[in-house]
């Protein structure tokens, strides 16, 4: 940003970014929860290693102090889309392979899909302080599975799950992160206004 | 005289108490093999391989910046020991967040608050190692007992690095020790250095003539009259391991004013 913000602005700032955090803290809990019970009723090893699979948003940074606000917003924002479409995936799945059987891992999945939306609109709103407009339309979603096997499919979402629970604590500090250099910015002078 | 042996398997472990700048792993024997011994690590982290840079001091010990943060790879350290009767290795296998342990909290300082008998203050600072407590805040852990008593209490604090006790034995000594964990993620340090604080009591009351002092004395068993020059040390705060001192300058205390202490 060129100039300091508005008091209202970095209130607003604040006050979402704060949310967020306690919002991402608590995704992150129900996601590790959620794990544990998905690797128990999908007959799952808990320690297997999954693959990277195509549309999942992978957690890992390199660089990542190196992130301007902008781009955390960014790569956050576009994470949780593909999440909200991939977990919406999974729940249609799960209802189709166990239906009632497992109405348990059902409403645990939908919860975390309420959190994950919850979550995109934090984002989305706090986007659109950062570049003084409304955030940009959704990219192109995940591949959709049909081809894979049911194994393949369990698997892909155990990864799905895990990366989003990498996610929910890289959020977190993403959101530190701009919490601290607001604070920073805001002490900043604001330059004249131009006639 | 000491026989040569081959190696055992070594004894690794590695931890994080700088995250996220990185980690370091650390090595030993078991038993010792009286013949000099070449030490090699080895660090993967998917298909990358890891340079571990030795420190200089401890010479068991090396450590590894972090490449990528937020990574679901696990990491792989294997450390190869041999002699020259033999050779044996050890793998360790983690994930990055399962490793990251800081340092015990420091410069720990309990005191007690004046004119609150139940109340003890104690306050904290990150620990000196943990780079960046703004962006990786930490959290706490605070455990307290009067001496006289095994067990402990204890309090979980998420913000901040000082707390105040306020159900504290009026006029008992306690051991006061605090622990540190990252908001998210790995596992609790060890416990800080104890210190020790007593909460603030009220002065005794002195008797003040000497006519009192003579109708008094025929009359009750037990009486304590201080000398007027009697002081009681400020009970100030505490650092380290050493007993809060109260002094003196009185002989005995005859607990004679009904004072009951829990």
């Amino acid at each position: 940003m060129a100039a300091a913000d508005s008091p209202s602005v970095a209130l607003r700032r604040r006050d979402l970014c704060s949310r967020g955090i306690r919002l991402a803290g608590k995704m992150r809990s129900d996601v590790v929860d959620l794990l544990d019970v998905y690797v128990e009723r999908q007959g799952l090893d808990a320690s297997a290693s999954v693959a990277i699979v195509e549309g999942v948003p992978v957690a890992a940074a390199e660089r990542w102090d190196e992130q301007t606000g902008t781009q955390r917003l960014l790569e956050n924002l576009a994470a949780y889309r593909a999440f909200r479409i991939l977990l919406a995936q999974m729940l249609e799945e799960q209802r189709e392979q166990l239906g009632e059987a497992d109405a348990a891992l059902g409403q645990s999945l939908a919860a975390v899909l309420l959190q994950v939306s919850a979550f995109t609109y934090h984002l989305e709103e706090l986007l659109q302080l950062e570049s003084h407009g409304p955030s940009s339309e959704e990219g192109p979603s995940p591949p959709l599975s049909p081809h894979l096997s049911l194994f393949e499919r369990k698997l892909r979402g155990l990864g799905v799950l895990r990366e989003l629970a990498q996610w929910a604590v890289r959020s977190a500090r993403d959101l530190r992160q701009l919490t601290k250099s607001s604070s920073s910015s805001s002490s900043a002078p604001s330059p004249a206004e131009s006639p | 005289l000491f026989l040569a042996a081959p190696p055992k398997e070594p004894v690794l472990m590695c931890r994080s108490n700088n995250y996220p700048k990185g980690f370091y792993c650390s090595w030993h024997l078991p038993t010792p093999t009286y013949i000099p011994n070449i030490f090699n690590i080895s660090v993967i982290h998917g298909t990358r391989e890891m340079v571990c840079e030795k420190d200089a001091f401890p010479k068991n010990r090396c450590h590894i910046r972090y490449l990528q943060l937020f990574s679901t790879v696990k990491y792989k350290v294997t450390l190869t020991v041999t002699n020259a009767l033999g050779k044996n290795s050890t793998s360790l296998t983690f994930d990055e967040f399962a490793i990251v342990k800081p340092d015990p909290p420091e410069s720990v300082v309990a005191k007690p608050v004046p004119s609150n008998p139940r109340r003890l203050e104690v306050s904290w600072q990150n620990p000196s190692s943990w780079p960046d407590p703004e962006s990786f805040p930490l959290k706490f852990f605070l455990r307290y007992r009067p001496l006289i008593l095994d067990q402990w209490q204890h309090v979980e604090l998420s913000d901040g690095t000082s707390h105040t006790i306020t159900d504290a034995y009026a006029g008992k000594e306690y051991i006061i020790q605090v622990a540190a964990k990252d908001n998210d993620i790995g596992t609790w340090s060890d416990w800080s250095v104890a210190v020790h604080a007593t909460p603030w009591t009220e002065e005794p009351k002195h008797l003040t003539t000497e006519a009192q002092l003579t109708e008094t004395t025929s009359s009750s068993t037990s009486s304590f009259m201080p000398p007027p020059t009697t002081k009681i040390c400020d009970k100030g705060a505490v650092v380290g391991s050493g007993a809060v001192a109260v002094c003196w300058t009185a002989g005995l205390v005859v607990a004679a004013y009904g004072v009951l202490f829990i």
